[in-house]
């Protein structure tokens, strides 16, 4: 559970680059806005069978030349969901194809090249499949429960960091569509591998801005004194241009860098500072929650801290921290939040919902006490 | 009703009336002037809907709907209580038909849905299993192919009797009325063809649905209800949307299958989908800035989105908005013989949260988790492309209807007599004819004479009569608005006018009636009432304008020969957006990317008038490319075409309205067009012509292909074929060459002539001083 939260929010820190992640064959929901960004790596999950096929001569099919998940045999021939134009040029490529047995069709995921079969055998393996799914309570009533999954981080976070930015495209998409979604704490496991010099050149490289949010994050870990000192002169020139851009990740790697001290500086930056618009105090307050998600770097009960002040300076924005503080079963907060709830300070009502079901969690009587009278008052 | 103010400006007349005197009667409808405005909406989505449920909307379905309508409190897919702040009278839920309900009730051990063998595939035991749905049935709808198991009988006529059961339920006549309705979800190519499908009776419906699954084709959509009303059942559709449709919601030439908008295509579309919704959550089909430079009230709620935010594509001006569609409708009636944009307005929502906000204090967002807090509406969040904080409350229908039925509002729908505000009541009366003045208003009973001598919103004029009490033969309207008496005062009435004259259309927006002692400027504008928004506390008061406005208009453009329509626009005075209000209960500052304040509105459906075949003739005829084809004229081929315009300056005349331009076309593919004169009327679909002529902004890149100059206009290409008639000579230039732009359905109408000579500017007998 813990994990799929920080997913969550790893995934809130980088949504520009999860969309950059899914290329023109993303799934994109055809009656309305699409809601879900899903990878390849996950549609690659979801899939029963996944080869590798080359297009058949003389048809609009293609020929299995590697098995690589279920049963797909080489030889046989299948029909793929695929734009004809796209691979009449590239004849005599490969291409990764996917089939779930729902649908019953073969949907084709792109060209790889052959030499990719064994790393992408490798990836497959990294699920750890939905018997060890957490079960959940139904009808789902948490953004929280809307994010669980089966993946093994720890194998896969490591089978994907060796194929960031790999010269096939199809390949580092999805390693860099994993990466993305990954939890913070595993992405932390990679430090001891991670090329710091590629770090310092990919979030530097305008044709990769799209990824530079994960990117930074790995710097963050991997960095040294003088990437503190760069993210810190960022941070200085975001500050003073009110720019929110990438703002989340480069505050949360130099808190990686820099440890528990630069929290204070962000209080009183970005969470106390009036003149600050929503989007900054947002990047704040995520890169606070990825590291208390974490754990690690920087204890969580700083962070608990820092929402409590956060709560105190700016109680009409106290719902956007309580779902944290309540997935971490810290009752730290009561006092602030009934405050902030008695004082009516909270208009939003998915923030008063909020800080209600909080406080009736928590064990502390006053709170539950607050949050009856709440409800009532409702 | 208490008349206590009436004066005359510039031939308008200006009443205010107390609220108090215009309650309506409560007794029986028996005339058209007791209909009643009766608000209701026309477009909401439950957890019913495939895509409401991936975002997030899990539990109420369209029972609950129905109670958030009549004013009970539902939960928010987010689990917190929303109730609407005045219940509605009428309401159609209108889940998406693709796989509706499917998976919602699969999950409900209570639903028979859910005892299916299929039922299996759709439970949802973790999230994940909502990704693997979302998959499944998302790229069965990518692909067009039904997955068998869901469409058939047992599953979708079940769940659609389930919807219609729930409308019954809910269905009061006379207190509240529950339609059987749904969407059918056309989405090519990621635009927008969506339409609402409504019942008349919900005894009389289909099987089951016609869903894009089965075609995405509109007029398939039309020839599907076409049968269903030959079988006895009445219905009709709603487009919707029409801003992110990419300019596939009204096609001129050919729809997007490339078949031919022809009589056909236009009378199927009349007999089949009389309405068209002009604003929603996500966005104002109504205008674009650069489709009307001289409304100064079009740059309201425009949304760059397409569903699905498709990576190469933005969105197409052309095609997109209503008031081109009723202008374009009007010059297909001039130049083909029929208009297949008669269409009435309605407003919606498009909630996918089952309940509705329709207020600027009240927004709660429209697709459950990704817009249902304050934080994720308010912090520049995007989902897949959609800025949140481009979202707005939610549209409302108003229908002039005999009694809170479902056959009474229906047949208000059938005859257009709607019109839709932008979320507040506000009321709009429209009517047009020939043979009365601004003094029937001063008459207790206006509205009945206003019915029994002219014609409402939706309808259209009569031909003119040969003797009119007042001796000219001009159409004359009255408005009438009455504000929402718990939102803002009015600020103006007007009316939006489009007329079209050989294949070119145009438009005015003439200010009919208004609050306070403003003064109409020397170009007849009246300037913008007074803010009274605090934007630090977001909140204003209501010093300035009325409750209610009344007025008289006549035109004073009218020309008998030409197609036009009218519409009645009220806008109230300036309040604040729900952006701000809702930054200043978070304690920062409003969002700069969006308007702080906004002018909420109502719009009425248009009425048309179409003149006679008399009065057809009395015009002179423009001139057509048949016309030119028939008298020898040669179309200039590429190296022509190369060799006329780069690197050259050409003045072209505009035969309809007279005016003179002076195009450069520059040797790297820039158009720029100068000298453009702001007093003269400017055909559509050329942007903001003074403008670009003022500043010297290129109004286009051009280039040349097939005979043709194919210019731009807001994503659309717009071509010209450049005609040499016959007996021009080589030795002449380009003078006397005739350009026939694309858009003007087969007329001719730019000539290329000499460079004009302006007064004072030659300089003759020059001598040299001594």
């Amino acid at each position: 559970m813990m994990s799929g939260r920080i997913r969550k929010l790893v995934q809130l820190v980088l949504p520009a680059t999860l969309l950059a992640g899914s290329s023109g064959s993303a799934v994109a929901c055809i009656i309305c806005l699409s809601a879900v960004s899903v990878t390849i790596g996950q549609k690659l999950d979801a899939a029963d069978v996944v080869v590798l096929a080359e297009p058949a001569r003389g048809s609009q099919g293609f020929r299995i030349v590697a098995e690589l998940k279920g049963d797909g045999p080489v030889g046989t021939y299948v029909e793929g969901a695929s734009d004809p134009a796209r691979w009449t040029v590239t004849q005599g490529g490969t291409f990764l194809l996917a089939r779930n047995s729902q649908s019953g069709r073969w949907t084709d995921l792109g060209p790889v090249g052959t030499e990719h079969a064994d790393w992408l055998r490798r990836f497959l393996t990294t699920v750890d499949g939905p018997s060890n799914a957490t079960r959940l309570s139904w009808p789902l009533s948490s953004t929280a429960q809307a994010a669980p999954d089966t993946t093994n981080w720890p194998a896969r976070i490591a089978v994907v960091e060796r194929q960031l930015e790999s010269a096939d495209p199809l390949v580092a998409e999805i390693a860099f569509g994993e990466l993305a979604r990954a939890p913070y704490d595993v992405m932390r496991t990679l430090k001891p591998v991670l090329d710091v010099e590629k770090l310092r050149n990919w979030t530097s490289d305008p044709s990769l801005a799209q990824r530079r949010d994960a990117y930074l994050l790995l710097l963050g870990i991997a960095g040294n004194a003088q990437d503190a000192a760069a993210i810190d002169r960022q941070l200085i020139d975001a500050s003073a241009a009110h720019d929110a851009t990438n703002l989340a990740a480069l505050l949360a790697a130099d808190l990686e860098l820099r440890g528990p001290d630069r929290v204070a500086w962000i209080e009183e930056t970005y969470l106390a500072d009036p003149g600050r618009s929503l989007p900054e105090i947002e990047a704040a307050l995520l890169a606070l929650s990825v590291h208390g998600n974490a754990n690690r770097r920087i204890p969580r009960q700083r962070v608990v801290d820092a929402y409590r002040g956060f709560i105190r300076n700016r109680p009409p924005m106290a719902g956007f921290v309580v779902g944290d503080l309540g997935e971490w079963r810290n009752w730290d907060a009561v006092p602030e939040l009934i405050d902030a709830l008695e004082s009516d300070a909270v208009r939003d009502p998915a923030g008063r919902f909020a800080i209600i079901a909080y406080l009736k969690d928590s064990p502390v009587a006053q709170a539950h006490a607050a949050a009856t009278s709440a409800r009532q008052l409702n | 009703m208490n008349i206590l103010r009436a004066r005359t400006l510039s031939g308008a007349i200006c009443v205010s009336i107390m609220i108090a005197g215009m309650v309506a009667t409560t007794a029986t409808a028996q005339e058209p002037a007791d209909r009643k405005a009766y608000f209701g909406e026309t477009h909401v989505h439950t957890s019913w809907s495939f895509d409401a449920y991936i975002f997030g909307n899990h539990v109420t379905g369209p029972a609950d709907a129905y109670k958030y309508a009549k004013g009970e409190p539902i939960k928010h897919p987010l689990g917190y209580d929303i109730q609407i702040t005045t219940p509605l009278d009428w309401m159609g839920v209108t889940d998406h038909s693709e796989y509706a309900g499917v998976v919602r009730l699969s999950n409900d051990p209570e639903s028979p849905i859910s005892k299916l063998a299929i039922a299996k595939e759709l439970q949802v035991h973790d999230a994940a299993d909502i990704q693997r749905i979302y998959l499944w049935l998302g790229t069965s709808m990518i692909e067009e192919k039904p997955i068998a198991a869901l469409v058939q009988p047992e599953v979708s006529d079940t769940v659609w009797q389930a919807n219609n059961k729930a409308a019954d339920e809910a269905n009061e006549p006379g207190k509240f009325t529950a339609f059987c309705s749904y969407e059918w979800t056309s989405t090519p190519d990621y635009r927008n063809m969506h339409r609402n499908v409504f019942f008349k009776d919900c005894a009389k419906v289909p099987a089951r649905p016609f869903s894009s699954l089965e075609s995405q084709t509109p007029s398939d959509l039309w020839a599907w209800m076409d049968e269903q009303r030959k079988a006895g059942i009445d219905l009709l559709a709603i487009s919707h949307n029409a801003n992110v449709s990419g300019g596939l919601m009204f096609p001129t030439e050919v729809d997007f299958q490339g078949r031919p908008i022809d009589k056909a295509w236009a009378e199927a579309r009349d007999r089949n989908e009389r309405l068209t919704e002009i604003k929603q959550i996500k966005g104002a089909s109504e205008t674009h800035p650069l489709l009307s430079p001289n409304d100064e009230f079009a740059n309201y709620e425009i949304l760059n989105f397409l569903l699905g935010n498709p990576e190469d594509a933005f969105i197409t001006i052309g095609g997109s908005f209503v008031r081109q569609a009723l202008k374009d409708g009007i010059a297909m009636q001039q130049a083909k013989g029929y208009n297949p944009f008669k269409t009435g307005i309605v407003g919606g929502s498009d909630s996918h949260n089952t309940g509705v906000p329709y207020r600027q204090e009240n927004f709660y967002g429209g697709h459950a988790r990704l817009d249902g807090t304050m934080k994720e509406r308010m912090a520049g969040h995007n989902f897949t492309g959609l800025d949140v904080r481009l979202e707005n409350p939610a549209g409302l229908t108003g229908l002039w209807a005999d009694e809170n039925t479902r056959a009474s509002l229906f047949e208000a729908m059938q005859r257009k007599e709607t019109f839709a505000t932008s979320g507040p009541r506000m009321q709009l009366r429209f009517f047009g004819g020939w043979n009365f003045d601004g003094g029937m208003l001063r008459n207790d009973d206006w509205v009945k004479l206003a019915y029994s001598s002219a014609v409402p919103m939706g309808a259209d004029l009569p031909a003119p009569p040969a003797v009119t009490r007042s001796g000219e033969s001009v159409p004359r309207f009255v408005v009438w608005a009455l504000k929402d008496p718990s939102a803002a005062n009015l600020d103006r009435i007007q009316i939006v006018k489009g007329w079209s004259k050989d294949g070119q259309s145009f438009e005015k927006v003439y200010d009919v009636v208004w609050s306070g002692d403003r003064e109409p400027d020397v170009f007849g504008k009246v300037p913008a009432i007074q803010s009274t928004v605090d934007l630090v506390s977001a909140t204003y008061d209501d010093t300035t304008g009325k409750t209610e406005l009344i007025g008289y208009w006549s035109d004073p453009d009218f020309d008998p020969s030409l197609d036009a329509f009218y519409y009645a626009r009220a806008l109230a005075i300036p309040t604040p957006r729900w952006t701000t209000i809702q930054a200043r209960e978070l304690g920062v500052p409003p969002p700069e990317m969006v308007p702080a304040t906004v002018q909420e509105r109502a719009w009425s459906s248009p009425i048309w008038y179409t003149p006679t075949a008399d009065e057809r003739a009395k015009a002179v005829a423009g001139r057509t490319v048949d016309d030119l084809e028939k008298q020898g004229a040669v179309a200039l081929n590429d190296d022509e075409l190369k060799s006329l315009v780069t690197g050259k300056y050409l003045w072209l005349k505009n035969a309809v309205t007279g005016g003179l331009m002076k195009t450069r076309w520059t040797s790297d593919g820039l158009l720029l067009i100068m000298n453009v004169d702001p007093r003269i009327p400017q055909p559509s679909e050329f942007g903001d012509l003074p403008s670009h002529s003022y500043l010297g902004n290129p109004n286009s890149a051009y280039s040349i292909a097939d005979g043709k100059l194919v210019t731009n206009f807001g994503n659309r290409d717009y071509t010209y074929k450049v005609y040499k008639p016959s007996g021009h000579g080589d030795d002449k230039g380009g003078v006397g060459l005739i350009f026939a732009r694309s858009n003007e359905f087969g007329y001719a109408n730019y000539e290329v002539v000499e460079p004009p000579v302006f007064l004072g500017t030659e300089v003759t007998g020059a001598t040299v001083p001594e």
